[in-house]
């Protein structure tokens, strides 16, 4: 067998990091694939081995290789689109896995080559119409990639820096897209002309969909990533113009000194940055992992200090292509040393490969849990506001028949009579459990802020005092002090404010035996550190809400304002409550700005007092003119 | 009919909820004086509607077949029945359930739960306002709808 024809020396396996990387890594990390790397490993071993001895097996086996892996990347990245739920990341896999299997069926086919002729197959070839399907595939599968969006001053910065490397590679490839068709010796045919033009068009055409990516992605780890595999592109395409004008001035393509560099350099940055996205490709995620509270070894992987997680991953990667890359120079007597490295290197590599596979597994799968929760969160939604509504009729009819017996209280035996009331409070008590769900259901779902407009206190506060249900231990009966400074104005939502004094005004009556006083006092304040303010002061208006009543415990104060917290003491009286009052009003007071807390020594008799804090009308119209605050309220 | 000094104005309940119609009514009649008449579904409604001719009509709006909104422009649409007040009376409570409802033409719009008295004074508020007064609030409504880009 011509030894010459074929690769005298056994290349560094770069092959390995970039192919089964990418599909496998998206794998559940189970005992098949785990034995499949171990094949490929002493695969590896054998090649090196051989590499020794009988130079067709050696090649034979490396050719095999490449092919295996891809055939793993390909039902890798298919396994993981089944995984996926439908939408466009599931095509986006799809489209990756067509790209693995056409250069997979490639592969074959030069090794298949190999095995009967015993030659390396030159181009062009039928494998090279497959592996310029790869490129397509590829392309597609990568823009349906999902990407956020990246800031307008970065963007610009990388558009100057990619597009510097890219016309530099255009300018190379252009020439030798058009030279092999404008080619007049008829060395070769014409389908072989297109064939071997449209390498570095393939090319170009990946490097142009990094870029577009490069363009669109956002800030972070994508962005070295995709960086690399776009000069890994840019490289190769020089790798294929060179090709071309080699083959075409008819110079032996073993003895070309320029293919060789840029290919290695393009597969080692591709491969590299392959790498590099297993690595680091899912970290982004690393924040919404913790808060998921799952997945502890993920996190703790995450967790490990920058050597740990930067160094040791790329140790056997960098030994792997340093050896490569230097075997070359030395004397063929130090083969045996160097292939004693390599073996240790791939099982290296080979231990880090299934380590992040095991990794990025778990990832996959608390993103599918994310996925469905988040699905089994809008369900729930769902079925609360129908069941709200469904509530609501029955409830309405038994109020309605439970009014009537009120209408007629006075024919009745007195201790029906009491019964009736009791019935009453229950039903009000249920009416307005069944508001205050769907209230804080809203308040959950609808993140924006409200909109907002100039409140005045007083009017608020004679709504609000008109709205107290009589029945929750008569207003009547409690001495009402008011003191509010005239003309104060809130800067809020009126529906709003009137709500929270509504619900303060109800516990304080709830809460205070008959007779007792009620407080209600505002003024306003100056705060420090406002966030509308520059200067750092804020002017705020402070409303209090003091009864005389029971008062709260200290160590129970935290819990008052959990929604569906109600304190051990209300458990034990009769005092109607959902336990959803004070969580609506801490909820509604910060979404307009403010804060509301509660002191109170816990001692009864001196009761407690609420309070809170809402920004000032006029300082915000102080600060600027109307109209800006109305626009910065609408978005435009 | 009426022994009382006040007319006794008849009012229509188009709901699909039996116990509601019967505690509705027996209210209605008891705290409010009403003559009340009830209706299954918006079909029965528009043809009682048509016999009786009523004061006025209180909608349900989740009802099968013909829906609360869609009776409610029926009636608005024909100059019989143009008049007539309309009250609706829903289990929807979301704000824009309540636009929906005062933009196909309700007088006034209740979220369910309401109180007997409540819904009787209502009845009785927009029987008592004329056309006119009913026809000056629509506009109030379309102008505070309608963003004013004067400035």
């Amino acid at each position: 067998m011509d030894q010459s024809a074929l690769s005298g020396s056994f290349k560094p396996p770069l092959d390995l990091p970039l192919t089964p990387v990418a599909g496998l890594a998206w794998l559940k990390g189970n005992r098949f694939w785990l034995l499949f790397l171990v094949i490929i490993g002493l695969l590896g071993l054998l090649i090196a081995v051989q590499s020794q001895t009988s130079g067709a097996l050696h090649f034979l086996l490396s050719d095999a290789s490449p092919a295996l892996a891809l055939l793993s990347a390909f039902i890798g990245s298919f396994w993981v689109s089944l995984r996926l739920p439908k939408g466009k990341n599931r095509l986006a896999w799809r489209w990756i896995s067509l790209a693995f299997l056409s250069y997979f069926i490639a592969e074959t086919i030069e090794a298949s080559i190999v095995v009967i002729t015993g030659f390396n197959p030159i181009p062009p070839s039928l494998a090279d119409l497959f592996i310029l399907l790869f490129y397509p595939c590829l392309i597609t599968g990568l823009l349906f990639l999902p990407s956020p969006s990246l800031s307008r001053g970065a963007r610009g910065r990388l558009i100057v820096d990619a597009g510097m490397i890219a016309c530099a590679a255009l300018g190379v490839s252009l020439l030798t897209i058009v030279m092999p068709l404008l080619d007049s010796t008829e060395s070769i045919s014409g389908i072989e002309k297109v064939i071997v033009s449209a390498y570095p068009l393939g090319d170009v055409a990946l490097a142009a969909t990094l870029l577009l990516l490069l363009i669109r992605a956002t800030e972070g780890v994508l962005r070295p990533i995709l960086l690399w595999m776009f000069i890994g592109a840019c490289s190769l395409l020089c790798a294929d113009a060179a090709f071309n004008i080699i083959a075409l001035k008819n110079i032996s393509i073993d003895s070309s000194p320029i293919v060789d560099p840029f290919t290695v350099a393009g597969e080692f940055l591709m491969g590299l940055s392959a790498w590099f996205y297993l690595i680091h490709g899912n970290e982004p995620d690393f924040a919404w992992l913790w808060l998921a509270r799952s997945r502890k070894t993920t996190v703790r992987t995450l967790q490990r200090p920058w050597y740990q997680r930067y160094l040791l991953p790329y140790l056997p990667l960098a030994l792997v292509v340093f050896l490569g890359l230097t075997r070359d120079l030395l004397p063929p007597s130090q083969y045996q040393l160097v292939t004693i490295f390599q073996i240790l290197a791939l099982f290296t590599v080979v231990m880090t490969i299934t380590r992040q596979i095991l990794l990025n597994a778990e990832l996959v799968d608390a993103k599918i849990a994310n996925e469905q929760a988040q699905q089994l969160d809008a369900l729930k939604d769902q079925f609360i506001t129908s069941i709200n509504h469904e509530l609501r009729t029955p409830l309405m009819t038994m109020q309605t028949y439970i009014e009537l017996l009120r209408y007629q209280q006075q024919t009745l035996p007195e201790k029906t009579g009491r019964l009736v009331t009791e019935i009453g409070r229950t039903n009000d008590a249920l009416v307005d459990l069944v508001q205050s769900i769907l209230e804080v259901r809203r308040i959950d779902q609808k993140n924006d802020e409200f909109p907002r407009e100039v409140v005045h206190l007083q009017h608020a506060w004679e709504q609000a005092l008109a709205l107290i249900n009589p029945r929750e231990g008569s207003i009547a009966e409690r001495i009402l002090r008011v003191n509010l400074q005239p003309d104060l104005a809130i800067w809020g939502e009126s529906v709003r404010v009137q709500q929270i004094l509504t619900n303060l005004l109800s516990n304080a009556v709830k809460y205070s035996p008959p007779r007792s006083v009620i407080e209600v006092s505002a003024r306003t304040v100056q705060t420090e550190g406002g966030r509308r303010s520059k200067a750092g002061k804020q002017q705020m208006v402070e409303i209090q809400v003091r009864d005389y009543g029971l008062g709260i415990p200290p160590e129970q104060i935290p819990l008052l304002f959990h929604r569906f917290v109600r304190l051990p003491r209300d458990l034990a009286s009769n005092v109607v409550g959902s336990g959803l009052g004070l969580y609506l009003c801490q909820v509604l007071t910060e979404a307009m700005g403010g804060h509301i807390w509660v002191e109170s020594a816990g001692v009864p008799g001196q009761g407690s007092t609420f309070a809170l804090r809402l920004p000032s009308a006029e300082a915000v119209t102080n600060q600027q003119p109307i109209g800006e605050t109305m626009e910065a309220h609408i978005g435009w | 009919m009426s022994t009382s000094s006040k007319p006794t104005y008849t009012v229509l309940l188009v709901d699909d909820n039996q116990d509601l119609l019967r505690a509705l009514s027996f209210a209605l009649e008891e705290l409010g004086g009403f003559h009340v008449v009830c209706a299954n579904d918006g079909i029965e409604g528009l043809e009682i509607f048509y016999d009786i001719h009523p004061d006025c009509v209180v909608i349900d709006v989740k009802m099968p077949g013909l829906t609360g909104y869609q009776l409610m422009r029926a009636f608005r649409g024909d100059s019989i029945s143009m008049e007539t007040p309309l009250i609706m009376l829903t289990a929807l409570a979301q704000d824009k359930d309540q636009f929906a409802g005062m933009a196909v033409g309700a007088d006034i719009y209740f979220t369910k739960p309401v109180k007997p008295q409540v819904l009787a004074e209502a009845i009785h508020k927009v029987i008592a306002e004329g056309s006119q007064e009913r026809m000056r609030r629509y506009q109030e409504l379309v102008d505070n709808l309608t963003p004013d880009f004067s400035n």
